[in-house]
């Protein structure tokens, strides 16, 4: 997979190009609040100055904590969120840009699968309302919808009784399969999966990464796979990038990412999951304190503050920029200058 | 130390019994680590609460005993339960942000369970009992300063808001610990944590162990944590324990078709070769649950005998117990 995973690289154009993109959110202070505390708006920086490419046909997987930005990015890239800076270009063409008839031809090629299955359903709805929503707006007859809504229905393992049925009938698994109809019913290219299956049990959760592998096989889909857990991410993608404080900190394909990790806040990501496996757990490395607020972020780079492998005072005063330390491996570390 | 015989409740419901708990005999000695596996809705949580006395209004409990330090909990008053809650047993629970009260300062919340259970009551002196307080918040920012909280001095007069996810769970363990408890209960204490932060308090927790010899019950559905930090481990499934044993025995050489299930469906984190394989199907619903085996529907390996009876506890050596008729 990583040496064809490295032809694609070469050669292959990228269908969605993420150009340093910015998403401030901000908080403006009253007027009075200015005058008589005279403080500034609040700035959230959520996402700082992202770029990433997605190849036709990968599963990248985006890993961080949470209040990383990870799931905000997702958004920008979908246009749910305005980027404050930047721009995304999807096949080519910078959908920023794009205007409000553009976008609905752009969102038949990129979807979204949520988080939380219990909270992206209309639980007044049926399954068939649910499923009809985006087949009507493609056109076609009732009959045609119909024949398209048990097709989907058979395609994520759902029975094609449910049809009829309301969200809350459902198991946490069964919705999250509805959610996966819902995406797929556009025909998409791109899928954004944000956090697809940490809502679910690991019997579950199981039953859907196979789903989704299962059907970027059949229809060559490109996921974004949104996830914290970081076996999920292992096991799903093929590179992976690892987000601190609204930045990329490393990109790299999945295996070596996993076996050659380099900067100091992946390794220790990496050594705190707990395993069953005696043989795979590593030597524990336990960062102090916990992430720190995005309305400040400390200066230069961002993780100096919790960092073990502090260099010294660059690390307060410059900002690491992303550079490539192996072949397609990106580390954005002040170590390895 | 604390040995659950037997026990079993239940909810009543519009639909009839939902036996949340079916037959659970479980034992934890002094200064063991023992953990509850499963997924939602199998009734490792409603195991804790049981402990505690603290299970909501339509539950009760049908049969069994809980014997702790020779007596049996589910005999006891409200009152002499109120005693030992927070005093012998404490509780730590998954959620710290809807734990502590948000109108308290972090300070007052530590030093409460003191004052309840008269930890300083022979402390006299002072305007308004002042002794006793400054008593009890010396030892308070003890607590903060030995789990891992900085600059406690300060830290006391904050509010839970001002505290982060992993703070606010430093300060439930503070409370936890407030009264040197012999056994402490800790119901998914990571769960709503990052992983950075989760290695953090398992270190806390593992040290805790160590110090105070103090006997924990983790309740976990995540199996890695459990793997590395328990030294036994009960899988439950739909209310009932399918197997127990030491955790080399469980994680290392798993006997129930479950538990091999369970396992099979984490993700392997080095080689992408071999797929993860799902249990088929969903958890079953504990209202219609009728003696026989619970994971009949979902298992490769059933056949007609698990549908006959109840399924009894067998043994597969060395204190190795499964519930599956595959080792009777």
């Amino acid at each position: 997979m990583a040496a064809v995973e490295k032809e694609l690289i070469k050669n292959v154009k990228p269908l969605v190009k993420i150009d340093g993109i910015k998403k401030y959110f901000t908080k403006k202070r009253s007027f009075l609040e200015k005058k008589l505390v005279r403080t500034d708006d609040i700035i959230v920086k959520a996402v700082d100055d992202v770029s990433l490419e997605v190849y036709p046909g990968e599963t990248l997987g985006l890993v961080g904590e949470s209040g990383c930005g990870k799931s905000t990015l997702g958004r920008v890239v979908l246009r749910l969120h305005e980027p404050t800076m930047g721009k995304v270009t999807f096949g080519g063409d910078d959908i920023t840009r794009y205007s409000k008839q553009q976008m609905k031809q752009f969102r038949s090629n990129a979807q979204i699968i949520f988080q939380n299955p219990y909270a992206s359903l209309n639980p007044r709805k049926t399954v068939r309302n649910i499923l009809s929503v985006p087949l009507k707006s493609q056109g076609g007859d009732f009959i045609k919808r119909e024949q398209e809504i048990l097709h989907l229905l058979d395609r994520v393992g759902l029975n094609k009784r449910h049809i009829d049925s309301y969200p809350h009938q459902f198991s946490g698994g069964q919705r999250q399969r509805i959610g996966i109809a819902r995406a797929l019913a556009m025909q998409p290219k791109f899928i954004v999966a944000d956090e697809p299956v940490s809502a679910l049990d690991v019997s579950v959760q199981a039953q859907i990464i196979n789903l989704m592998q299962e059907l970027q096989e059949e229809y060559q889909l490109t996921y974004l796979f949104i996830a914290h857990d970081l076996s999920v991410i292992n096991y799903v993608s093929d590179r992976v990038a690892v987000m601190y404080l609204g930045k990329i900190v490393e990109l790299a394909t999945t295996e070596e990412l996993f076996m050659h990790p380099l900067h100091p806040y992946t390794k220790a990501l990496l050594s705190a999951i707990p395993y069953v496996d005696k043989s795979k757990r590593r030597e524990r490395i336990l960062l102090e304190g916990s992430v720190p607020s995005p309305i400040n972020p400390p200066s230069g780079c961002r993780f100096h503050t919790r960092c073990y492998q502090k260099k010294g005072k660059i690390c307060s005063e410059e900002i690491p920029q992303l550079k490539e330390a192996a072949p397609g491996h990106m580390v954005s570390c002040h170590l390895l200058d | 130390m604390l040995e659950i015989k037997n026990l079993a409740m239940a909810f009543e419901t519009e639909r009839g019994l939902v036996r949340a708990v079916n037959k659970v005999d479980l034992s934890v000695a002094e200064g063991e680590v023992m953990g509850i596996v499963g997924e939602s809705g199998c009734g490792k949580s409603v195991t804790l609460l049981n402990i505690l006395g603290l299970v909501p209004h339509p539950g009760k409990v049908l049969s069994g005993e809980i014997m702790f330090q020779g007596e049996d909990l589910l005999k006891k008053s409200k009152k002499e339960m109120r005693d030992i809650r927070g005093k012998d047993i404490a509780m730590i629970f998954q959620d710290p942000m809807t734990t502590l009260n948000p109108v308290f300062r972090i300070g007052e919340q530590i030093r409460e369970s003191m004052r309840i259970h008269g930890l300083f009551k022979d402390v006299k002196g002072g305007f308004f009992k002042s002794a006793r307080k400054h008593a009890e918040k010396d030892r308070a920012v003890e607590l903060m300063e030995e789990v891992g909280i900085p600059s406690p001095e300060t830290r006391y007069h904050n509010f839970p808001h001002e505290f982060s996810g992993g703070m606010q769970q430093r300060a439930l363990i503070a409370i936890g610990l407030s009264c040197k408890p012999k056994l402490l209960l800790a119901d998914e204490p990571t769960t709503a944590l990052d992983v950075t932060i989760q290695a953090q308090i398992l270190a806390l927790m593992q040290k805790i162990n160590q110090e105070h010899g103090a006997g924990i019950i983790l309740v976990t559905h995540d199996l890695g944590v459990a793997a590395e930090f328990c030294h036994k481990i009960a899988v439950m499934y739909a209310g009932r324990i399918v197997e127990q044993g030491r955790t080399e025995q469980v994680m290392d050489n798993p006997h129930h078709p479950y538990t091999q299930g369970l396992l099979r469906s984490i993700p392997k984190m080095s080689s992408k070769k071999d797929r993860i394989e799902p249990i088929p199907g969903g958890v079953p619903d504990l209202a219609e649950l009728k003696e026989e085996c619970a994971f009949y529907p979902r298992c490769a390996k059933a056949h007609d005998k698990c549908l006959s009876q109840e399924v009894p506890m067998f043994d597969a050596g060395e204190g190795h117990t499964v519930r599956c008729y595959l080792y009777g």
